[in-house]
Order: C-alpha cells, then sequence, then structure tokens
C-alpha cells in the first residue's frame, strides 16, 4: 500500500456554527493539485430550469408580464421602470451583470407530452426518445460536456432539485449518457453533507473544538484510499467475468467510476472555501422531518441550494451544477398575498386540470404572473447572495454564468418557442453584460454552443459549435458575445 | 392548432382490447421443472396426479382435499389451486391458474424492458434494516433516508432498472459506513453484540463475513479481509488491535460490492443458487438482510427445490414483514404518497387540515394490510364495505367514530372499496370540487393499465362558464360529446370519474350539487361490450369482473415479485394468474407464493423470452 500524504494535505474538521450550536464542517487550505493554485482561471456553470412557462405574450392570448421593455442596454433604471409590469424588472440591482435572450427554442417539436419532452430538452437539445412522460434524451446534457472537459476525470455535475417530485415526470434535465437520467438531490442538507465530506466523529475532533491536526486527516485519507481500493479490486474481478452483459458491466463501471469520482473532488477542492455566510440554520430546518418535500417550499429549498452551489463553486468541487425546480405537472401551491392557489401546473394551463380539459380558473393569468415575479425574487436572492462570494481570481460572477430558463416557454400552449432565458455572469468577460439581446429564433443547442465556448469546452481544439446532434444548426448566437 | 378526431373514435387511447384466446389445456411453465414429489402434506405439495414445477400434497396457502399448492394438478380445494380435477398452474380441468375451460384471458399488453440484472443494488430500505440486523442495532440507525434518492423507473421502487451506484451514492455509503462502524467500535456492548463475544479475528471475520456478504467467504477472501483486520490498528490506534479491526472490517465490508448488491451469477437458465436464494427470498419477503438460519438452510440444501423455496417463502409471508412488503406493492401501485399533496379550501371545508393528509394515507394502507391479511384479494380491493375511521375522518364517511385511533368499521353500500374512501376521492379533486377527469385517469391508469397518450398540447379556448351548472355540466361542457375532448374524455375518462360525483371534495356523500341532484350515470367498455351504471357500487362491481382488471393487477403483482418489468416472455405466467385471480378470487399472498414457484423467479433470467 503505497502512501498518498502528498496528495491530500487538507485539513478537515468539525466546528460549530456561530451560536447555533450546528456542528457543520469546514474545510480549509489549497491542496497542490487544485485548479487554483496551479494558476488556471476555472470557469463555472450553472442551469436552473423552473416549471410550466412563463406568462408571455409572443402572438398568443396572454399579456406580456415577463421580457424587459426594449431590446438593447439593461440598466438598473431601466428595469425598475419596467418592474411593475415586467417580473424580469425584479433583477434591476442586478442589471450590470445580466444578458436576457430572447429568439430561443427548443430545437424538437412536442410529439407528445410538453412537459417532459421540454424537460428533456432543455439541457440537451436532444430529439427526444418517446411521446410520454416516460421521454427521455438521445444525446447527453451539457453539463455532462463541461464536467468531462473541465472537472478532474470522473467527477460528475452537481444534480441538484427543488420542489415536489410528484412521480410522473420527476427529474429530467441532467442526463449523463442517452436514456440515462441523473438522480437530482432534493435535500439541501444532503448536499451539504456531500459537499464538505463529514469527518467521523471519532476522529479527535468534536463539535465546538477545533481538532484535526494534519496527522489525523492524512491517516483518514490513507484509511480510505485502501478501503477504495479494495472495492475497486472487487468490482474489477467481478467486472470481468465473461457471463456479464453489457448492461451489467455498465452497472459496475459506473460503480467503479463513482469511487474515482469521490477520490478526484477531493484532489481539487480549493482555498475559498468556508461556509461563513451559509444559511446553516435554515439548511438544518429544511432536513428537518424531510420539511423539503412540503408543498409550497420550493423557493427556500431553491434559495438553499444556489447558496450550496456557489460554495461548491467556491471549493472548486465541480465546474458545473444543474438545478431542476419542479417536476413536469408542477402540483406546488403557492400562497401568494394571503392566498392559497390552485397546483401552478393547472394555474399555468388557465383551467382545473392537467391535460388539456377542464373548468377554467378565475384570474389565472395573473396568478402565472406573480409566481413568475416570486420566482424572481428567488432568482434576486441568488445574485445578491452570489456577489458575495468569490474565488482567488475574483467575483463568482466574473468567472461563471448561471442561467435561468422554464421546461416550456408558457403555460397553454406549451410553446417551445420563444424560451424565457436570463443569463448573469460573464464567463470570464465572455458574455455580453447588460443587454438583452435577439437570438433571432434559433435552436437552443445553439445557446449551449456559446455557453460551452464561453467556459472554456472545446470541440478537438475548435470552439464548441454541434452540441445537441446531428441535423441541427450549429453555431454560436453572436449576439450573446462580448 | 390541430384537434384530435371529433368523430368519438378512440385513437388517441390505447385500450386492452378483449382476446378470445383460449388457453390450452395442459398449458406448461416449465417442462423441464423437478420431478414431482410424492403425495404428501406441509406446504406447497399438491394432490395426487400432480405435475408441475412443484408436487403434491396440501398446501397452507389453501387447502382442500386433494391438493393445492401453487402448482398442481388433481384434487378439489382452494387455494393457489383447486377445483375438480386439478388446477394450478398447469393442469386440465377446474379452474385455478390455468386450466382447460379457463376463461379467455384479456391479453393485458406486457411491454416492459427487463434487464435481467445480476446486480441489483439493495433499496435504500433494505439497507437499513440489513445494517441493522447485521450489527444488532437496537433500532433502525435512520441513515438512508439522506441517501441519494432513486429516480423512478418503472412502477415500483424495486424494480432493478433503477437500483445502482451513482456518485453521490458512493459518497453516502461511505459515510453510513464510517459512521456506524466507529458507533459499533466505540460502545464495548454494541461490539460485544457484533462480534458474538468472540475475541478471534479469524473466526469473526468468517462469520461476519458470511452474514455481511450473504454466503460463505471464499479463502482468499478470508486472506484479504484478514490483511484489512490486521490494518486497523494502523488507522485506528486506539490501544486495543481487535476493536480497531473489527471497526476497519465493517467500515470496508459495508462499502464491498458484496454487501450492495444481490447477486447471481449462475448460467441462464439454471435454478438459483441456494444462497442467492436466500438472499433473493429474504430481501423480498422480509426486506432485509437473511438471518443465520436462513442461511443455514441455504446451505443444508433447502432452497434447492422449488418446494424448499416455497415452504420457507410461506412461513415469510405469513410473518409481520410480509405484510409490511405486500403494504408497499399496494401504497406503491395506487400512489399513496400522493396524499402528501392534498389541500382543500378551508372556507368550504373548516373541518379540513393538511395533518388529516397522513391519517388518508395511514387509514388506506390498513385498508389493504387487511386485505392481504385476512386472504383476499383484488375483487375485495374493489367492493370491500371496510374502512378505517377515526374521529377526525367520520364526519366525512357520515358515520360516528369517538377515538383519534383509526378503527375498523364496516360502511354502507354506497362505499364499496378502495375507491370510495377519502384519499382516493380527495386526492382527485380540487381545492374545492371532485374532479372526475382525475379520478377516472387514476383508475385507467392503475387499474386498467391503458395507455392513455398525453393530451393535445393547446389548452383550446374555453366557453364560457354558466350559472346553475353542476360540476359534471362544467367539465362536459369542456370534454363532452362535440368538445375536442370528446375522443378521450366523453367515452373513457370522463364516466368512470362521474360514477364518484356524489362524492365531494373531501370524499364525504352528497345528493345535490349547486341545487341540482347528482348524476352518477355512464357507460364503460368491458370485454362483453359497452355496460351503463349507476353510480359506484354498479361501476365497482362490473370492474371486479373485468379480465382486463385482473389482468393489469396481476401484471403489476408479478412486476413486483419479480423486481423488474414483464415482458412478453411472461406471458403464460401472467394469464395464468389473471384467470386465477378473475376464477378463483385469488389472495393476494397465494398469487405472490404462485409467481415465487415459477421459474420466473426460481431461475436465472426465468421468464426470459
Amino acid at each position: 500500500m503505497n502512501p498518498k500524504r502528498a496528495r491530500f494535505p487538507r485539513r478537515a474538521f468539525l466546528r460549530a456554527a456561530g451560536t447555533l450550536g450546528i456542528g457543520l464542517p469546514f474545510l480549509e487550505g489549497m491542496p497542490e493539485r487544485s485548479a487554483f493554485a496551479m494558476g488556471e482561471t476555472p470557469r463555472f456553470a450553472f442551469f436552473v430550469c423552473c416549471s410550466c412557462g412563463v406568462v408571455q405574450a409572443g402572438g398568443r392570448r396572454d399579456p406580456e408580464r415577463f421580457w424587459p421593455g426594449a431590446d438593447g442596454p439593461l440598466t438598473t433604471a431601466s428595469m425598475q421602470a419596467d418592474a411593475a409590469e415586467r417580473c424580469t424588472g425584479i433583477l434591476a440591482d442586478h442589471a450590470s451583470r445580466l444578458l436576457i435572450v430572447r429568439g430561443v427554442n427548443y430545437p424538437h417539436r412536442s410529439s407528445g407530452c410538453g412537459h417532459a419532452q421540454g424537460l428533456v430538452q432543455c439541457l440537451t437539445s436532444s430529439a427526444p426518445n418517446g411521446t410520454n412522460n416516460t421521454s427521455t434524451a438521445s444525446g447527453v446534457s451539457v453539463d455532462t460536456v463541461i464536467a468531462q472537459q473541465l472537472n478532474p476525470q470522473g467527477v460528475d455535475p452537481l444534480t441538484l432539485y427543488s420542489g415536489l417530485k410528484g412521480g410522473y415526470i420527476n427529474e429530467k434535465l441532467s442526463f449523463s449518457a442517452a436514456g440515462q437520467v441523473r438522480a437530482a438531490e432534493g435535500n439541501p442538507y444532503n448536499v451539504y453533507q456531500r459537499l464538505v465530506g463529514l469527518v467521523p466523529p471519532d476522529s479527535g475532533t468534536g463539535s465546538g473544538g477545533t481538532g484535526g491536526s494534519g496527522g489525523m486527516a492524512d491517516l483518514l485519507a490513507l484509511r480510505r484510499n485502501s478501503v477504495n481500493d479494495l472495492i475497486k479490486e472487487e468490482l474489477d474481478s467481478l467486472r470481468t467475468r465473461p457471463e456479464l452483459s453489457v448492461a451489467d458491466r455498465d452497472r459496475l463501471d459506473q460503480h467503479f467510476t463513482a469511487i474515482r469520482d469521490m477520490e478526484n473532488t477531493m484532489m481539487g477542492m480549493g482555498l475559498e472555501c468556508s461556509d461563513d455566510g451559509l444559511d446553516a440554520q435554515a439548511i438544518e430546518a429544511m432536513n428537518s422531518g424531510q420539511a423539503f418535500r412540503q408543498n409550497g417550499k420550493a423557493e427556500d429549498v431553491s434559495k438553499l441550494q444556489m447558496e450550496l452551489v456557489a460554495l461548491a463553486f467556491a471549493c472548486n468541487a465541480t465546474r458545473v451544477a444543474t438545478l431542476q425546480v419542479g417536476d413536469g405537472t408542477d402540483a406546488t401551491r403557492y400562497t401568494i398575498d394571503g392566498q392559497l392557489l390552485e397546483r401552478f401546473h393547472y394555474i399555468s394551463h388557465r383551467i382545473m386540470s392537467d391535460g388539456s380539459s377542464g373548468t377554467a380558473i378565475p384570474d389565472a393569468v395573473n396568478q402565472h404572473a406573480k409566481i413568475d415575479r416570486l420566482r424572481m425574487e428567488t432568482l434576486k436572492f441568488m445574485l445578491d447572495k452570489w456577489a458575495q462570494y468569490s474565488t482567488p481570481n475574483g467575483p463568482l460572477l466574473d468567472n461563471a454564468f448561471a442561467l435561468w430558463t422554464t421546461h416550456v416557454a408558457e403555460g397553454p400552449s406549451h410553446s417551445f418557442s420563444n424560451l424565457p432565458i436570463i443569463i448573469a455572469g460573464s464567463a470570464g468577460g465572455y458574455l455580453k453584460q447588460g443587454e438583452y439581446v435577439n437570438a433571432g429564433n434559433v435552436g437552443n443547442n445553439k445557446l449551449h454552443n456559446t455557453l460551452l465556448t464561453a467556459v472554456g469546452c472545446t470541440n478537438n481544439g475548435a470552439p464548441y459549435e454541434n452540441f445537441g446532434g446531428s441535423g441541427l444548426e450549429g453555431g454560436l448566437i453572436d449576439a450573446m458575445i462580448a | 392548432m390541430t384537434h384530435p378526431d371529433r368523430s368519438g373514435s378512440l385513437h388517441a387511447l390505447r385500450l386492452i382490447a378483449p382476446l378470445s384466446l383460449a388457453l390450452a389445456c395442459t398449458a406448461k411453465i416449465d417442462a423441464g421443472g423437478p420431478a414431482p414429489d410424492s403425495p404428501g402434506s406441509g406446504a406447497t405439495t399438491a394432490s395426487v396426479g400432480g405435475s408441475g414445477a412443484v408436487g403434491q400434497g396440501g398446501s397452507t396457502a389453501g387447502g382442500g382435499a386433494g391438493g393445492s399448492g401453487a402448482t398442481a394438478s388433481g384434487g378439489t380445494g382452494a387455494g393457489t389451486t383447486g377445483g375438480t380435477g386439478g388446477t394450478g398452474l398447469t393442469g386440465s380441468g377446474g379452474t385455478g391458474l390455468t386450466g382447460s375451460g379457463g376463461a379467455a384471458s384479456s391479453g393485458i399488453p406486457l411491454q416492459g424492458t427487463p434487464a435481467y440484472h445480476r446486480f441489483v443494488r439493495l433499496t435504500h430500505e433494505q439497507w437499513e434494516a440489513s445494517v441493522r440486523d447485521l450489527l444488532e442495532l437496537p433500532a433502525l440507525p435512520g441513515l438512508s433516508p439522506s441517501f441519494s434518492p432513486d429516480p423512478p423507473n418503472g412502477t415500483f421502487s424495486n424494480n432493478e432498472r433503477s437500483l445502482y451506484v451513482s456518485s453521490d451514492l458512493r459518497t453516502d455509503y461511505q459515510r453510513a459506513a464510517e459512521t456506524l462502524a466507529a458507533q459499533v467500535a466505540g460502545d464495548a456492548a454494541a461490539l460485544a453484540r457484533v462480534t458474538d463475544g468472540v475475541n478471534d479475528a479469524a473466526t469473526f471475520i468468517r462469520t461476519f463475513g458470511r452474514r455481511v456478504f450473504r454466503r460463505p467467504l471464499t479463502p482468499a477472501e478470508e486472506q484479504k479481509y484478514q490483511a484489512v483486520f490486521d490494518s486497523g490498528t494502523t488507522f485506528y490506534a486506539s490501544g486495543n488491535a481487535f476493536t480497531d479491526g473489527v471497526e476497519m472490517l465493517i467500515e470496508s465490508m459495508l462499502q464491498s460490492a458484496n454487501f450492495l448488491y444481490r447477486m447471481e451469477l449462475g448460467t441462464d437458465g439454471a435454478p438459483l443458487g441456494g444462497y442467492e436464494m436466500a438472499s433473493k427470498l429474504s430481501f423480498f419477503l422480509r426486506d432485509t438482510t437473511p438471518d443465520d438460519a436462513l442461511l443455514d438452510a441455504a446451505a443444508s440444501g433447502e432452497l434447492d427445490t422449488a418446494s424448499g423455496v416455497l415452504a420457507r417463502a410461506t412461513t415469510m409471508l405469513d410473518g409481520p414483514t410480509g405484510q409490511a412488503v405486500l403494504g408497499r406493492y399496494h401504497a406503491e401501485l395506487f400512489g399513496l404518497r400522493r396524499y402528501d399533496q392534498i389541500d382543500k379550501n378551508r372556507t368550504a371545508f373548516p373541518s379540513y387540515s393538511q395533518t388529516l393528509n397522513a391519517e388518508f394515507q395511514q387509514a388506506d394502507q390498513m385498508f389493504f394490510d387487511r386485505i392481504f391479511a385476512s386472504g383476499q384479494g383484488l375483487r375485495t380491493i374493489l367492493t370491500s364495505p371496510l374502512a378505517f375511521v377515526s374521529s377526525a375522518t367520520a364526519s366525512y364517511y357520515g358515520v360516528t367514530q369517538s377515538g383519534t385511533a383509526l378503527t375498523e368499521v364496516t360502511l354502507g353500500p354506497e362505499r364499496p372499496g378502495y375507491l370510495t374512501r377519502v384519499g382516493f376521492l380527495a386526492l382527485n379533486a380540487t381545492l374545492s370540487d371532485p374532479d372526475p377527469i382525475h379520478r377516472g385517469v387514476d383508475i385507467v391508469n392503475r387499474l386498467m393499465c391503458a395507455d392513455l397518450m398525453p393530451p393535445p398540447e393547446e389548452i383550446p379556448p374555453l366557453p364560457a362558464i354558466m350559472a346553475g351548472q353542476t360540476n359534471r355540466q362544467r367539465v362536459e361542457a369542456f370534454t363532452g360529446v362535440g368538445t375536442c375532448g370528446e375522443g378521450c374524455h366523453a367515452g373513457i375518462i370522463n364516466p368512470l370519474g362521474f360514477a364518484f360525483e356524489n362524492f365531494d371534495a373531501v370524499g364525504k356523500l352528497r345528493t345535490i350539487d349547486n341545487n341540482q341532484p347528482i348524476d352518477t350515470t355512464g357507460l364503460v367498455e368491458t370485454a362483453t361490450g359497452m355496460q351503463p351504471f349507476t353510480g359506484a357500487p354498479e361501476l365497482t362491481a362490473i370492474l371486479a369482473a373485468e379480465p382486463s382488471v385482473h389482468g393489469c393487477y396481476v401484471k403489476h403483482i408479478t412486476e413486483y415479485t419479480l423486481a423488474r418489468d414483464v415482458a412478453t416472455g411472461d406471458r403464460t405466467l401472467v394469464d395464468g394468474l389473471e384467470g386465477f385471480s378473475m376464477n378463483d378470487n385469488a389472495s393476494v399472498k397465494a398469487m405472490v407464493l404462485a409467481i415465487i414457484g415459477q421459474p420466473s423467479f426460481l431461475t436465472r433470467v426465468g421468464g426470459a423470452p
């Protein structure tokens, strides 16, 4: 067994979080091989997909309640002027960091369940396989490409969820391969635990105390290495059995890769990795009694997940994360202005139904518009928080982008045209900032080509131009590029 | 904007067309099965003249002179087989799973895509119970609720396709193993329980290893894990080498693939090995790792015959965990967890609060458990007047009940079966009104296995609401004859939902709606044509006698028992079970045993085409 002390010089210990008495761990120390230590300028990507579309006109029946009033520069003043009618105006404080893009569509027409097929295309741009709620992607999602190119080998994207999982269409956003959806974690407490790696209680640290001399942490790392080697060896001997099917071999490979993923994640985690500012109490509360599963908690859980993504990026635990908010038939019942509303999916249809037929919901358009405003408040919260995070190379939003969109463009028609797209952050100066642009009626594969290029992904050294599979018009969206 | 065909044809709805398919007189499941046993008594042996995968004798699952049992022929009697002249899965004459003269099967579609995996990861519940039992903990450790969730893949959570190890889950397993190992090592009493007071490393490794891996360790494994044990003193250095070794061993073995996966390593088509069968039975029927007694039974060869397997399965099904396992089947089949999302307009329903949702769920769980425990089947699920009611829900049922505990009551004829319990009714309702569309869709999806295409995308302009309309009239205005939705709604979905229109949004009986009488009449398509009904009692009686409804139910129970999708290779089994359920009113228990007695369960890739 080779000593591997040099690979894991970091310290890890428990401490009480302020006066709350909650023992949440954090990390410090910069591993020798982290991207920051090696002088790189890592870029980070976050994709948020919400449910059931927004209230927008675009030649349909609804009034315009989403898009800014005019193309061109976005300023705090111009967005504030729009804010009463247009929900994007709520983001006015962050105007200088925003890139709002219209004229982007899902490239494949819906042939069945628009919600499932929209979710499938949101990050894959691939033609959905199947027509029903079980539709799945025929290609990988953009976060998979980013993870493969930019993360240390085997490190997966961070795949998150908030809101209800009704069982009909659950997570359907991130695909590791055609047909293989990634499980999305809906409990922020679990995300936190995995992110920082809880040290076992008997290793000489205790809550409230510091501990963890370098020796203890090194011994832990060596022990884990030893166990990992054992498990990998067992998996290997099973994998080579001749009677295994391809599916079985893949299953064991996935387990094998998962071990390597963990080892590589730990290796790469970086300097600015403190949980100061993280709302630890809220994270604990959301875990208590599985509160994160309760109806009406979607926005609160989203906010916590968004904070944790910032922590993950600041710690260089991964370069890419996704968050799906609500499932395909989002049954969230929001309480707005003291009124308990019907299920969001019904409101988005304007009728008491998950289908196309039912009794009308009075004032459904306004209710949907109010829900959009609530979701913009959540996005604003995220941007306020992210402004507090930095990497060794400067503010997080200078080194990252966050994209907000929905799995259909609007409710009653399930249209895939003119998807609401809000991008925050310049990804190292690549993306325009403070602008509202028109992409020109293109497929979202071109959006993803542009974003992949922004974070430094390439196609064999050339700009990424062909995401989403063959048959799609490739290239970048010039209107987005600074 | 396109509309569905207005002709009323059911182009968008693929219902199961009734088939006039006569069963073969002596349909055999496995011509190459073990030879019949000699007549005798005891579980799962059938009567004289029997043949098939299991032999002869009486059965605890049923009974009756001349035999029963999971497979059999001959004899009278009820239970899993019965009927004069032999029945059971194979045989001629009589009823039971197959037999000449049996009713034509509905030909329920079997379009699943099983992978027949050799490595099926433990579910989170199985992991939790297994570590409790392996480490002899006083209670479930409560670590698995924080494990990465398994995205649904198939109807049931135990489907082989959804059970693999992702990156997040790998991290979760590591953390949990470290926590548990430290917990045991740090507590002298816990340590003594796990080691059985043994102080010798080699003995401990062998004993504990057999329990964790659910089979004896090979000599090479014993050697390897001895080295792991010995390394404990380096990594923990507590001063007690034995304790350190135990901790290291627990931490390592709980992360091993040999613990995390149930494995089938034999040749395709061959019976599963004894230890493999012990795991399969234990995880299915007890949701936990096989105990020492079951492993010993495997070692002795008891699980190498179908009769041995059936005997064990019968005992397990009769045990406390058997009911819980089948309880989960019904909870997942009928989506009881969705009751979490129920909410009601508090002005219209001032007595409702969301705390009732858990009670609705528990009441329905008790309903299904009661049916299982009393040896009943699908017909009872659909028609029984049994309910579990507390003082909180009594007013919804129109009964009086003191006490907060859910108590078994017998309701009147207007409340047949699960579909008239408040959970189902309140779930499929809006904040204020019943929702006949979703009541109908739930029945079509979950009870009839009908393949409803998604509704058309565009929501058409809505007709104006007219004053004085009942709920049914409003729904029909948008979906009935002459509208875009006619094809799916008028013919198939709505009528089923309208049968329950006399139950309001919390499931309480009502006789008027908006000052008008309530219309619960409708037509339902059956194997023998369109049948009229008025209200839930007539509709549920029709459903309870409908082959495709039984076919759908048995297809699901086959899926659950085999922990995989069912496909064309399972046709004979599913058709046989359908007849068994239809004609013999087979109990849930008997159906499960019938499946366990088949090559589909007993062999590697059993049931593959």
